[in-house]
């Protein structure tokens, strides 16, 4: 193996690193985009893994420096509007108007999103244990409603609106407290 | 926020209804309207949309911190999605049978998964040096000549699967592709078109028809009633019911290939288990498992378990179901069925014998157009019409039919005849008016769906229609007011009340001025009408016969 070779390895080990750096730090955010224009799950993970395969392709293109969460989400956008494009007209649940405006308003309150984050975690700290149980149950392990209503004891139904009510707290929760802070 | 406590209240349904899957057109059609029309609203969106994504981060924090005793090898990364927020029905439940696991080593796992001791904020450090270390690998790879593939890049990505409910990553093997009339045996089972269908998915049908693509290429139709379970990437169970598969691969075309294929199956290794052996598509049912060996084949379980096995095209493989030796191997060609049936000792008995074909759908029904006759269409003036008859007039209750003759233009008629479209018709000349005329044509429904079809009609009278009649039910339409107005046409639609077989289609005409007509006076009647329709073909919907 070559010097030259060896160099093209290092600069390319480099940019590996830089990639998962900067990827390992949007990430959420970059899922979080796509579900507001992709709302289902399981459509929202195809187009998340297809943009995360995208960004590593393209990522010789992104300039480092540069705002990469800004070009991440260009990427994901377009992504998701691709998905739709595939989708029989009947599925697509808004229109080209709605995906428009919403991507402009996420990336208008990515800051506020960003306190948002940070206040969920508080909230959520603050839930009963037992809506903190449901909720683990049904966002980590993978589990559908219905199992996890078994597995809790609780009926399908009593667990979806339990599901609806804690959402619907965590959001107020969420709200209260960057009010407080804007406030003070 | 300047939004009303009850458009808060609204938004906050709304947005429920969409991240859990049961938003109506009507709920998402109002959603979409408030985001574009109320700035506070789109606000909430966004930030409602971010928190359920946010919940998922912080709760896989959590899990990774609390979460001790997993072990430290990952090989599968816990679900990034709460599916069960969007499907309440336990579709998604975890494989049962068939497939072996798909097992990813996901080394960006192993190192989230071994830095959960320290912090929360540590999982998403993790997620980055993970990457790192992987990129290491992907130059590595570089070295060895190993180009990066999507795959490896999204694993790279620590990007985490969706799973099934065992721990296991969940199998896609295929996607609804077509649905006719479907009503569920068991609403749990219940998915629309472009559900994807996970390994282990069953489907209850008590009606309809169902297509099923697997990503191999291979189709399958259900008829309901039927309940089949996806318990291989290559193939399903059939408990009940009847099914046809077409396998479309590229090996169809070599045999030998398909031949190597199933003599895999035979040396008695789970199907599912031989990853490379994909070509052959296999259908299990109590009694029997069918190989596809060619294109084209149906089965049929009964209520006893018993199978029948047809090939439409190509060849199939028949064995009985517990038969390891393959002993009870049958070969069936095309246009061969085998019959194969739990005797009375609890012994398998097979048994060649012709099926009937009808049975069967091949695929999904397709729109037919209904054969309609438009009036006077190729005939000359003064010829009659053997597709349209007048059946009755008011004033004669003892009416013989009469057949219709394709009428002179009158001046007032404007539209002059067509008879490569459609010209005027009537009986007589003068007629008295104050009478009501039925004008009666016939088209035949066989083969034909009666609850899937339309007919779109449009004509042009002398002087008024009164009534209009599919099979003797009046059908609903806006009738003409003007007077004196023959030129301009006048539209009906009938979506119902067709009938297997033979359907009648009856106008009504009213011959005479409502203003002028004296009473005795005569005036012409005639109509002119144009037909267009279209029905579904029919399938069989009956349920599998029980062996006697």
């Amino acid at each position: 193996m070559g010097e030259c070779d060896d160099r093209a390895n290092t600069a390319s080990g480099q940019r590996g690193d830089e990639f998962a750096a900067l990827f390992g730090r949007h990430a959420r955010q970059i899922y979080a985009y796509i579900l507001t224009l992709v709302p289902h799950w399981a459509d929202a993970e195809d187009v998340f893994q297809e943009t995360s395969s995208i960004l590593w392709q393209k990522f010789e293109e992104f300039e480092l420096g540069t705002n990469f969460r800004a070009w991440a989400c260009k990427i994901a956008y377009f992504r998701a509007l691709w998905f739709w494009q595939r989708q029989k007209k009947l599925d697509v649940p808004f229109s080209e108007e709605f995906f428009q405006i919403v991507a402009a308003e996420s990336l208008a309150q990515r800051e506020a999103l960003e306190e948002q984050h940070r206040a969920l975690a508080d909230c959520v700290q603050r839930l009963p244990e037992r809506d903190r149980s449901l909720i683990d149950r049904c966002y980590v392990g993978g589990t559908t409603i219905r199992q996890a209503a078994v597995e809790l004891n609780r009926t399908p139904d009593a667990a979806y609106k339990s599901l609806k009510r804690i959402h619907r707290e965590l959001f107020d929760c969420v709200d209260m407290i960057l009010r407080s802070r804007s406030e003070s | 926020m300047s939004l009303s406590p009850e458009k808060i209240e609204q938004a906050h349904e709304l947005l429920w209804a969409l991240r859990s899957g049961q938003a109506s057109a009507e709920q998402l059609q109002r959603l979409e309207q408030m985001v574009c029309e109320e700035p506070d609203v789109r606000t909430l969106y966004v930030r409602y949309m971010h928190l359920c994504a946010d919940l998922f981060w912080n709760s896989k924090s959590r899990e990774a911190v609390e979460d001790e005793s997993a072990e430290e090898t990952a090989t599968s990364f816990p679900s990034f999605f709460c599916p069960g927020l969007e499907r309440l029905s336990p579709l998604d439940d975890p494989p049962q049978t068939g497939d072996a696991p798909v097992v990813v080593l996901d080394l960006a796992t192993s190192v989230a998964e071994s830095s959960r001791r320290f912090s929360p904020g540590v999982l998403f450090f993790s997620y980055a040096v993970a990457i790192a270390v992987l990129l290491g690998g992907l130059a590595a790879g570089w070295i060895w000549q190993i180009s990066p593939s999507q795959e490896f890049v999204r694993d790279l990505a620590g990007y985490p699967p969706r799973q099934s409910n065992d721990g296991q990553r969940a199998h896609i093997v295929g996607r609804v592709t077509g649905m006719l009339d479907c009503e569920w045996s068991d609403t749990a089972t219940s998915a629309s078109e472009g559900t994807r269908i996970p390994l282990g998915r069953r489907i209850a049908l008590s009606s309809g028809l169902l297509e099923l693509t697997y990503e191999s290429g291979a189709k399958i139709l259900l008829q309901g009633p039927c309940q089949y379970q996806v318990d291989a990437s290559d193939g399903g169970y059939l408990a009940r019911g009847r099914l046809t598969a077409v396998v479309e691969t590229k090996c169809n075309a070599e045999g030998s290939d398909l031949d190597a294929a199933s003599d895999v199956r035979r040396e008695g290794g789970s199907f599912a288990s031989r990853p490379t052996v994909t070509q052959a598509f296999v259908i299990r049912t109590p009694t029997a498992v069918v190989t596809d060996l060619g294109t084209e084949f149906g089965v049929e379980v009964d209520e006893n378990g018993s199978s029948r096995a047809h090939v439409f095209r190509g060849r199939a493989e028949v064995r009985c179901r517990d038969d390891v030796s393959g002993s009870t191997r049958t070969d069936l060609n095309e246009n061969e069925s085998v019959r194969i049936e739990l005797a009375k000792n609890s012994r398998v008995q097979v048994s060649r014998e012709p099926l009937s074909l009808a049975q069967f759908t091949r695929q999904m029904p397709k729109w037919r157009p209904i054969p309609l006759h438009n009036t006077g269409f190729g005939l000359k003036e003064g010829n009659r019409d053997p597709h349209w008859q007048f059946v009755a007039r008011s004033d004669q209750p003892r009416f013989d039919p009469q057949p219709a003759v394709v009428a002179k233009v009158d001046s007032r008629y404007r539209l002059p005849n067509d008879p490569g479209r459609s010209q005027w018709i009537s009986f007589d000349g003068l007629l008295p008016n104050d009478v009501v005329f039925t004008a009666r044509t016939t088209f035949e429904m066989t083969g034909l769906s009666t609850k899937k079809a339309v007919l779109w009609g449009r004509y042009l009278v002398d002087d008024h229609i009164r009534a209009i009649r599919l099979n003797g039910r009046s059908v609903e339409w806006q009738p003409d007011r003007e007077e004196g107005v023959f030129y301009r046409y006048r539209v009906f639609k009938i979506t119902k009340g067709f009938v297997d077989g033979v359907n009648t289609l009856e106008l009504d005409i009213l011959n005479g001025d409502y203003s002028a007509a004296q009473p005795g006076s005569q005036s012409y009647m005639a109509l002119r009408v144009e037909l267009d329709g279209s029905a579904l073909e029919e399938w069989n919907r009956g349920p599998v016969e029980t062996t006697p």
